[in-house]
């Protein structure tokens, strides 16, 4: 009898107590339907930039110690002249960067803005969907790249959020991560109601949020699910690597070297084959189509206390889908320069060989087509009857170049594209 | 006279040019020249692939003076 009487309430205490634990994800949850004007997604950055190489500088400061040793005893008569000296020393002898042959791998970094609709005007009102608790739980944010740009996403390399980072080096590459982070919700402890005496304490120190990415050629998805009491709300940085298709171009490169004067002479033309974006129409926009998907917690009530154990929450799931401005044409376009007039449309100086072998004589910078145009204008030798270099003949308006035909003033360097 | 006009970034440029057309889907042409032309009058649309990077194909036009 005695035994009865101490088991049931014993058990019932049990049950009590182990309904008001502080680890529960929530009091009650219910799925409440759809409503799209919860949660807002913004691309309010999208910055392109050359995909970065490895960096093959050298120069004399990364000789080896016997190098160095060695330059200093054959400079120890140096030139006395301190300019040109130190300018010397930190000529790049290394290799072309390879960012110099290639034009259609880009670096596009994407800043998303997750904000919620903050309706404190609904806050305790039964029909209202917002409560200082209200958290985005799950999100999907994908960007497709439609086909007609020609463009694909070639490597993910970061995905940050607010909470966390993860590299993805694949291009097919999916994962999922369980991020422990350091954090704290408001203070290191929590304390829970002790209306039947019992005092827990829970350390909310760590937070979880799941990360997972994933990339094909047109679509790029990544999604964020806040585990516990992670909002979701705040910015998301994508990092990732798009390749255009690819097109031929021949650039120029000009060799100058200097005579006992000091005076710049050419040396010859180096022809340099390149690749730039393939797109027979150069967009002023490229725009890709942003679709967001999310869960949104709700809490109705229970929203009093930082802890969610106590939340009466109520799901509801939302999309949004917009097209957004990727990147500009001037962010994808190479900076080619030639060399003409700009009175007639383009007419612009080309090299000529055959009938089969034409090109335009155009600079992969502004500074190499400037320093080919200033040599052009102080050509010494004024009695050519037109203008060879490297067996090339220089043509303008279709016509072998002579200083009689030379437009002197109205020539100067001008964009290719 | 039969002229190949390649257009990419939104500039045209004329890489090859013959008495007769000789232009098929599938041929591959050196798409650097930019040699003289003389175009008129729209032929046709071809799908080509230049030598240098045959990977990417793409539609060039033939044009006839």
């Amino acid at each position: 009898m005695k035994k009865t009487a101490f088991l049931v309430p014993g058990t019932i205490l049990l049950f009590v107590l182990s309904g008001c634990t502080t680890v529960k994800r929530f009091k009650t949850a219910a799925y409440k339907g759809k409503d799209n004007e919860l949660v807002e997604v913004e691309l309010f950055n999208a910055r392109l930039s050359a995909e970065p190489v490895a960096g093959g500088e050298k120069n004399v400061w990364t000789l080896s110690a016997n190098a160095q040793t060695r330059l200093i005893q054959i400079l120890d008569e140096r030139y006395p002249d301190n300019e040109q000296f130190i300018s010397a020393l930190t000529d790049n002898y290394g290799p072309e960067d390879l960012r110099d042959t290639d034009y259609t791998l880009k670096d596009l970094r994407m800043v998303f803005t997750i904000r919620k609709s903050r309706d404190y005007a609904l806050l305790n009102k039964s029909g209202g969907r917002f409560s200082p608790a209200d958290r985005i739980e799950y999100l999907e944010l994908s960007l497709e790249i439609p086909e007609s740009s020609r463009l694909e996403f070639h490597e993910w390399n970061r995905y940050v959020t607010e909470y966390g980072a993860i590299h993805i080096a694949d291009v097919s590459f999916s994962r999922n991560l369980d991020l422990t982070l350091e954090g704290n919700m408001g203070g290191p402890d929590l304390e829970s109601g002790a209306s039947l005496g019992r005092n827990e304490r829970q350390e909310i120190s760590q937070r979880y949020l799941k990360l997972n990415g994933s990339i094909s050629d047109r679509r790029m998805v990544i999604e964020a699910e806040g585990t516990r009491e992670v909002d979701l709300t705040g910015n998301v940085t994508a990092d990732v690597s798009l390749r255009f298709d690819g097109f031929p171009e021949l650039v120029m490169v000009p060799v100058f070297v200097s005579d006992e004067d000091g005076q710049r002479i050419l040396a010859g033309l180096d022809f340099q084959n390149v690749l730039v974006p393939a797109m027979e129409n150069a967009p002023d926009t490229i725009h890709a189509d942003l679709r967001m998907r999310y869960i949104y917690r709700h809490v109705a009530d229970g929203w009093r206390t930082f802890g969610e154990w106590d939340d009466r929450v109520e799901y509801y799931q939302g999309m949004q889908v917009q097209k957004v401005p990727l990147f500009l044409k001037k962010d994808y376009l190479p900076e080619f320069y030639c060399i003409g007039t700009d009175q007639t449309g383009k007419d612009a100086l080309k090299l000529h060989k055959s009938p089969e072998k034409e090109y335009l004589l155009q600079f992969r910078n502004y500074r190499e087509a400037v320093m080919f145009l200033e040599w052009l204008q102080v050509y010494p030798d004024m009695q050519y009857d037109s203008l060879l270099i490297g067996g090339y003949e220089v043509l303008y308006e279709g016509e072998p170049l002579t200083p009689a035909s030379l437009p002197w003033n109205s020539l100067r360097v001008l964009p290719v594209f | 006279m039969y002229y190949l006009i390649v257009r990419n970034l939104g500039a045209p440029r004329c890489v090859d040019h013959s008495d007769k057309d000789i232009y098929e889907d599938g041929m591959s042409f050196d798409c650097t020249p930019h040699l003289e032309c003389n175009p008129k009058e729209f032929v046709k649309e071809v799908e080509i692939t230049c030598v240098e990077h045959p990977e990417d194909p793409i539609v060039a036009m033939v044009f006839r003076d």
